[in-house]
């Protein structure tokens, strides 16, 4: 038994909302391999527009399955999303080129076992339920490949695990007599220094859970508007951004790294404003505070 | 009790064509892996492991919202945010000593078990001491007339127009015991990844396996929280809400869920193995 709540109908039509949340993911964590072509990591930024972007429609998606009454809170599924989107990101990022396309596929499947796990076995019956964690897993999956792509300048599984090289020396033979000692020089990757060797992924993960779970459970209830969720989800990824920009610092030159951060506090800055006004918009009333009056000497 | 207010869904019993076309998703996981080459033993061992958390996520009293108002007993917050918590102390807890100890899984997995039990124990004391200084409302279940283990009486102490308030010792119990099992599973998990990948990973990497061990760590430890999240929130899925510990009704739901998540844990964990695969890249 299931009772639909009402959510605010809203502008954008769910269906545009994925579709454009699948280019822009797709499109960003691709444009990341300009890096790769020009030499120059500066385009690493793009990986953030991409989870940005997933972000916006999966707190749409979350919207469309929390009106049904799950019962267990928003952030649930965020968490779900997440838990089952790294599993695919990480596997999927083995398939080189292909990798965003190849954490898409792996994690819609994912998705589809859990939701069927979810509707059939579990016995929820909620309609939505699959279709809903489907996307919850791809969302998942694409904002930490977006972030992790941000952050080290890669999509592929070499970038995220290798951390930097360190030259190893050893005599390559016994010196000849008088002749000069030669020498062979091997490089070793070291991996503990790298975004997922260090573990630096299980922060991306939880900036990304945050990211998805907050705007729908923040703006919830009878006034719900689409446009001020949506704008939420937005100023949230860009607040993520801002963090994982900082994180680059570690694997990117400064240039790119310092060109991440600026977009993400432009952005953030812009949507927060636009946040505020929408909700100004929607208050029944707005009290802005003003500092606690001086009451005179000879009162 | 849902976050607007719509009727929690799922009913009691089994389904039984979803768990049987389950069981077969879970049988033909284990036969990919081992049709890719890959041992099976580890991936019996994450769905023992992802069973273990769905079960034992159903022992932890969850109280949700109305807890925190004193309407019903449990602690106040959702089921996923407690299963991690207790579930992710005891990851750390059996990683320590699987770590120290130099691979001695029985004691690992004790200690991962021990450190779930540890931070529901404390969890539970310190919200029982809120809500009885602090709230100053006494313990008292409403499902059930007397506690199972002590045999105090609750009808006396239960206020009006709530189900209860407090934590009570059964919930308390249950708490710890839940917090036991879910650290158990959630170790077992971490153990067997770590095993896969530390003896898979410098094969397919080339590289030597001393170098290769941090990566290894890390990703059977993004892994476990990841598995540890998906069965967590599928029990919480199956609990709807808010359960009192192991006297509450809703708790004979317990089978569907353990087979959800052993379901869910057998193609996650395929997938994860994946990792293993040669792709030439």
């Amino acid at each position: 038994m299931t009772v639909k709540m009402e959510a605010s109908a809203g502008k954008l039509a769910h269906n545009t909302l994925l579709t454009y949340g699948i280019i822009i993911a797709i499109v960003g964590i691709y444009l990341t391999y300009l890096n790769t072509l020009t030499g120059i990591a500066v385009f690493s930024f793009f990986g953030g527009i991409g989870a940005i972007a997933a972000l916006w429609w999966g707190s749409d998606t979350i919207k469309h399955l929390c009106s049904y009454g799950l019962g267990t809170g928003v952030p649930s599924a965020g968490m779900i999303a997440f838990g089952a989107g790294a599993i695919a990101m990480i596997a999927g990022t083995k398939f080189g080129l292909a990798s965003p396309i190849v954490v898409l596929i792996l994690a819609a499947v994912i998705g589809a076992v859990i939701g069927y796990v979810a509707n059939n076995i579990i016995n929820m019956k909620i309609p939505v339920m699959i279709t809903s964690l489907i996307e919850l897993a791809i969302v998942g999956a694409m904002t930490m490949l977006g972030f992790a792509a941000m952050c080290t300048g890669s999509f592929q599984f070499n970038g995220l695990v290798i951390g930097g090289m360190s030259l190893s020396m050893e005599p390559a033979a016994h010196a000849a007599a008088g002749g000069a000692q030669t020498f062979m020089v091997t490089v070793i990757p070291e991996f503990a220094g790298s975004l997922i060797g260090g573990a630096a992924l299980a922060v991306i993960f939880f900036l990304g859970a945050m990211a998805l779970q907050h705007p729908f459970n923040a703006c919830l209830g009878p006034n719900e508007q689409q446009d001020r969720t949506l704008m939420l989800a937005l100023e949230v990824g860009f607040l993520s951004m801002i963090v994982v920009a900082v994180m680059s610092y570690v694997f990117l030159d400064m240039i790119s790294a310092t060109v991440g951060l600026a977009v993400a506090l432009i952005g953030w800055f812009y949507t927060y404003k636009k946040y505020i006004e929408l909700s100004k918009r929607d208050a029944y009333a707005w009290l802005d505070s003003k500092p606690i009056l001086e009451v005179g000497g000879d009162q | 009790m849902s976050a607007l207010g719509g009727k929690a869904s799922g009913g009691e019993g089994i389904n039984p064509t979803g768990s049987v076309v389950g069981i077969i998703i879970l049988i033909v996981s284990i036969a990919a892996t081992y049709a890719l080459g890959f041992s099976i033993i580890p991936l019996i061992g994450i769905i023992i492991g992802g069973a273990l958390i769905g079960f034992g996520v159903h022992f932890v009293p969850v109280g949700g919202a109305p807890a925190a108002m004193g309407q019903a007993p449990g602690i106040a917050t959702g089921v996923a945010m407690l299963a991690a918590g207790a579930g992710l102390a005891g990851l750390f807890g059996g990683a320590w000593a699987y770590e120290t100890t130099g691979g001695d899984f029985l004691v690992a997995i004790v200690g991962g078990a021990v450190g779930g039990g540890l931070m529901m124990a404390i969890t539970s004391l310190m919200v029982n001491a809120t809500y009885v200084f602090a709230m100053g409302i006494p313990a008292a279940s409403g499902k059930v007339d007397k506690d199972p283990i002590t045999g105090d009486t609750f009808p006396e102490y239960k206020s009006q127009g709530t189900e209860g308030h407090g934590l009570p010792f059964i919930s308390f119990f249950g708490g710890v015991i839940g917090g036991l099992i879910a650290g158990l599973g959630g170790t077992l998990i971490y153990i067997e990844l770590l095993n896969v990948y530390s003896t898979g990973l410098p094969v397919i990497m080339q590289a030597d396996a001393a170098a290769i061990q941090p990566l290894a760590v890390s990703l059977a430890g993004i892994f476990a929280i990841g598995f540890f999240l998906v069965n967590a929130v599928l029990a919480a899925y199956n609990i709807t809400g808010t359960i009192e510990g192991p006297h509450d009704p809703k708790f004979k739901r317990v089978p569907r869920a353990i087979i959800g998540c052993a379901v869910a844990s057998a193609f996650c964990g395929f997938i994860s193995m994946l990792l293993l695969f040669n792709t030439g890249m």
